[in-house]
């Protein structure tokens, strides 16, 4: 009955009702969207950093990511990672293999991280091909053929259809020193690692190197984020004999995730918006209404209606003007984000995160962004429309009945 | 005159400029301070020299032996060519001044070695390229005393070297012991601008070369890399050999 | 004092209210010693500004009283707490008040059913019950009217019935009749006389109207918030 009661109130005075439910229901879309667009942003910067180059998990020998060296290796790192692919919810993976070196065209020399990979897997784990900016692919067998990092080009001055000498030290002491046929250039978006990116096959690499059949590093791709969590646990069971560690990408791009946790406190801050718009149209509607019907509650009261039960009759009535307003933000939230998620807006100027940039950003529809914002109005209308409940309860009967 | 060869490399390539004068007491007057730390810096000079060269490297990882030929000239020039083992038997190190170049015959090409990498190891070795080419004098580049260590040994003198003011010395100084006999130095210390110890350079195997003697063999523990150690020892040496200048053009670099 | 919960179902000792007017005090009942029986019939009468409805708002715990003391079925008032008082009216107290007082958003029936449902009455109950009262009360047929859309007597006699509806061992109306014709009043008051007598349900009525005077077995008078004749008629 309360609710019966609290349920016709709202109707009984539509100009109130829908003022209210419209700063809730413009907060409650506000949020969601805010919430929707700062989560598809981040999504896609997240997609970007690890789906595009760092993976989303990675297996490295004991310590490696602590003090990378050449010696810390994954050996037999085949065996590795089909044992990893056997794992569902694994999409892909790719073996990658690391050393510094010296290049040097003609009179031009420069350092040079030397990256050896797997063209095939590489190009499933980390769409390696879409990076290559002018130029082929590598070959799968160990053709001496190399891609450069657009930078790196630039400082040897060469290009296509030139020749580089590579001089490092292999593995087992001896001098590493070979000479590659540049087949491509190479832009990653990180104008640093391109720089002195130099990419060549595996076989090239691990003969390079004196390193056969071992890598540094396996990249994993989960099917779904959300997996990765679980995965490393699987994966960890999976190569536990053969002394690896396995990292999530939290772990291994560690300032990245610290910096993006630090930009998405920003969140916050349109909850607080949210909150403030709620509760100053709740305050001003909910006291005013309670005022208008002192002697109504007066009325309950002298029926013998307990104190607790019109507090609750007002709280009722402001939790019915909410879930109305949320309901009705959740499809038009749903609808922006949705929008959103498909058109993406561009930036007039793109912006650069972490190295890469970025021309477009995207919302993203999730259970957070109406949950969250959803809890914010209730609980902020609630709490506001505590002290006009309170009021209510109080009343003294006959006055109130006593005001005509 | 008062240049130096790297070390490890100019082992090879110095002139008898003393004779062996035995001293039985600590030298007071500073004139004597200066005559040792002048026969320091000549102990591996000469006009010219040839030698050949093993250069044992050790690290946790892997063990391996180089035997080389090493030719100097002068203060400015010097020609490494490697011997064994078969894979980098032809590689070859040019250096005039304070430029490098490598050689690699497997690709046949000659590579400058850039700034940037003169911090580098050379071939694996303990020595940086930096090693091979910067030439310090303890006598024009630092200032130094005679110190005594707690742990001091009767026959051995310790002198303390500082580099002057200005000079792009890495180090923040080095302690050299000297035999008190011969003054022939038993080890190096060195030490950077906090007092931490960096290397330590060990000689020994004093042996007669060109009627010189001097060590034959160097050892070099660098303290920041646990397990490291390269040893260099000389199997032969001629002092004021006579050489060619065209050994030390790219063309012979290139030559196999 | 002494009161026998049985027959003394409203005890008033030395009742006084004092209200302030802009800070000038305005004395609205004065050291009021009053004794409601069960099955009393009676009906306080008094100029205007005399202190009824005052007195019957203190003797239900509506009011608070200034000095004195109020026992309601031998309990004390000052010692209940909000929600005894909320439950004992609830229970034991039908209220008819001056203006109507129904609920605007809640029909008819619904007004009419409020309390049982608070008390947890069982629906097919509620609603045997409240089409017996509106047939007495002449009201068959409105179930579904809102309150505006009834006029002044038809809304006090949804108020009668509301109160009545859940036997309650007193009524208190503060002038029932006043907004009713007097046929209507009438048999409104019939109706009450007979529940008085057959079910032993005690009422207490504030009022100008003759009409209730004369139905009244006991005639209490007040002047000036107090007291001046308190008779018993047969
Ligand atoms: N809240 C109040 N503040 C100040 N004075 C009040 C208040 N309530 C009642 N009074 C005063 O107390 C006195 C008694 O009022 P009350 O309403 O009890 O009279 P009544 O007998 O019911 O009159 P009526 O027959 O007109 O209904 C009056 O003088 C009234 O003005
Ligand atoms: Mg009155």
């Amino acid at each position: 009955m309360i609710f019966k009661i609290a349920f016709r109130n709202v109707f009984r005075q539509r100009r109130r009702t829908v003022l209210t439910m419209l700063t809730m229901f413009g907060g409650f879309t506000l949020a969601s969207i805010s919430i929707g667009w700062s989560d598809g942003t981040y999504s896609h910067i997240i997609d970007m950093f690890t789906r595009n180059q760092l993976g989303h998990i990675q297996v490295h020998s004991e310590g490696y990511l602590d003090r990378p060296s050449l010696y810390k290796v994954i050996k037999d790192y085949e065996n590795v990672g089909k044992n990893i692919q056997s794992i569902p919810d694994v999409e892909a993976w790719a073996p990658r293999l690391y050393a510094a070196g010296l290049a040097s065209v003609g009179e031009k020399s420069a350092g040079i991280r030397i990256i050896g990979l797997d063209p095939e897997s590489e190009n499933a784990a980390t769409h390696f091909d879409k990076k290559i900016a002018r130029g082929t692919v590598l070959n799968d067998a160990n053709t001496h053929e190399a891609l450069l990092g657009k930078g790196l080009a630039r400082i040897l001055r060469t290009t296509i259809g030139g020749e580089v000498v590579v001089v490092s030290q292999a593995a087992d002491g001896s001098i590493a020193n070979d000479i590659y046929a540049i087949v491509g250039i190479v832009d990653t978006g990180d104008e640093y690692s391109d720089q002195t990116g130099f990419y060549l096959t595996l076989q090239d690499a691990q003969e390079l190197f004196a390193l056969e059949n071992r890598v540094h590093e396996i990249v994993v791709i989960a099917s779904n984020l959300d997996r990765i969590g679980p995965l490393v646990g699987e994966i960890e069971d999976a190569v536990s004999n053969a002394a690896l560690s396995v990292a999530p990408w939290q772990e291994f791009a560690k300032s990245f995730y610290n910096a993006m946790r630090a930009d998405q406190e920003g969140m916050w801050i349109s909850l607080f918006v949210i909150i403030l718009i709620v509760a100053v149209g709740v305050l001003n509607t909910v006291l005013m209404s309670v005022l208008e019907r002192t002697r109504e509650y007066g009325v309950l009261k002298a029926l013998g209606v307990r104190p607790k039960q019109i507090f609750g009759l007002v709280l009722t009535e402001v939790n019915i003007m909410a879930t109305g307003s949320i309901i009705i933000g959740a499809g038009l939230g749903i609808l922006i984000n949705y929008l959103l998620s498909i058109h993406g807006i561009s930036y007039p100027q793109s912006l650069t995160y972490g190295g890469f940039e970025f021309q477009e950003m995207y919302s993203e529809v999730n259970a957070r962004s109406l949950i969250i914002p959803a809890i914010t109005v209730i609980v902020s209308a609630s709490l506001v429309a505590t002290f006009p409940a309170i009021r209510a309860s109080r009343t003294a009967p006959a006055r109130a009945m006593r005001a005509h | 005159m008062s240049k130096k060869v790297m070390w490890a490399f100019a082992t090879l390539c110095f002139l008898t400029a003393y004779p062996l004068a035995l001293i039985a007491e600590a030298p007071s007057d500073t004139a004597e301070v200066d005559r040792i730390v002048r026969k320091l810096d000549d102990l591996y000079r000469s006009q010219s020299s040839y030698g050949e060269v093993e250069m044992e490297i050790i690290t946790p990882h892997w063990q391996r032996t180089l035997a080389m030929k090493v030719w100097t000239l002068g203060l400015e020039k010097t020609f490494i060519r490697i011997t064994s083992p078969l894979k980098e038997k032809g590689v070859a190190t040019l250096r005039i001044g304070n430029e490098m170049w490598n050689y690699l015959p497997k690709v046949n090409k000659v590579i400058k070695i850039p700034p940037s990498m003169m911090m580098s190891s050379w071939m694996g070795s303990d020595f940086t390229n930096d090693d091979l080419v910067k030439e310090y004098s303890f006598f024009e580049d630092y200032t130094y005393r005679l110190i005594t260590p707690e742990d001091a040994k009767e026959d051995l003198l310790y002198l303390e070297c500082s580099p002057k003011e200005g000079l792009p010395i890495v180090w923040g100084s080095i302690i050299i012991a000297v035999r008190r006999a011969d003054t022939i130095p038993v080890w190096q210390k060195y030490y950077d601008e906090k007092g931490n110890l960096m290397r330590i350079w060990n000689f020994g195997e004093v042996r007669l070369f060109s009627n010189r003697r001097v060590p034959a063999v160097m050892e070099i523990i660098p303290q920041a890399k646990e397990g490291n150690k390269t040893v260099v020892r000389y199997l032969t040496a001629t002092f004021d050999a006579d050489i060619e200048d065209n050994v030390f053009t790219l063309r012979n670099l290139r030559s196999r | 004092m002494e009161v026998n919960a049985q027959t003394e179902i409203i005890v008033a000792e030395g009742v006084s209210k004092t209200y302030s007017d802009h800070g000038v005090p305005v004395s609205a009942v004065k050291e009021i010693d009053l004794t409601i029986r069960t099955e009393d019939f009676a009906a306080i009468v008094g100029p205007s500004g005399s202190g009824k409805t005052t007195f019957l708002n203190i003797i239900s715990g509506l009011d608070t009283v200034t000095e004195g003391k109020v026992w309601l079925n031998g309990k004390l008032l000052s010692e209940m707490s909000g929600r005894e008082l909320s439950d004992f009216r609830r229970d034991n107290i039908g209220f008819i008040f001056q203006a109507y007082n129904l609920i605007p958003v809640l029909s008819v029936e619904e007004n009419i059913e409020y309390i049982m449902l608070l008390q947890g009455v069982p629906k097919s109950e509620r609603h045997s019950k409240v089409n017996k009262i509106l047939a007495e009360l002449g009201l068959s047929g409105f179930e579904n009217r809102m309150p505006t859309q009834l006029s002044g007597g038809q809304q006090q006699r949804v108020a009668v019935a509301r109160a009545m509806v859940s036997n309650p061992s007193i009524i208190l109306a503060d002038e029932p009749t006043a907004n009713l014709d007097s046929k209507t009043g009438a048999e409104l008051l019939d109706l009450m006389r007979e529940l008085n007598k057959t079910s032993g349900m005690t009422f207490v009525f504030s009022t100008h109207d003759p009409m209730v005077m004369e139905r009244a077995h006991r005639l209490v008078t007040l002047k000036d918030g107090q007291v001046v004749s308190d008779e018993i008629r047969e």
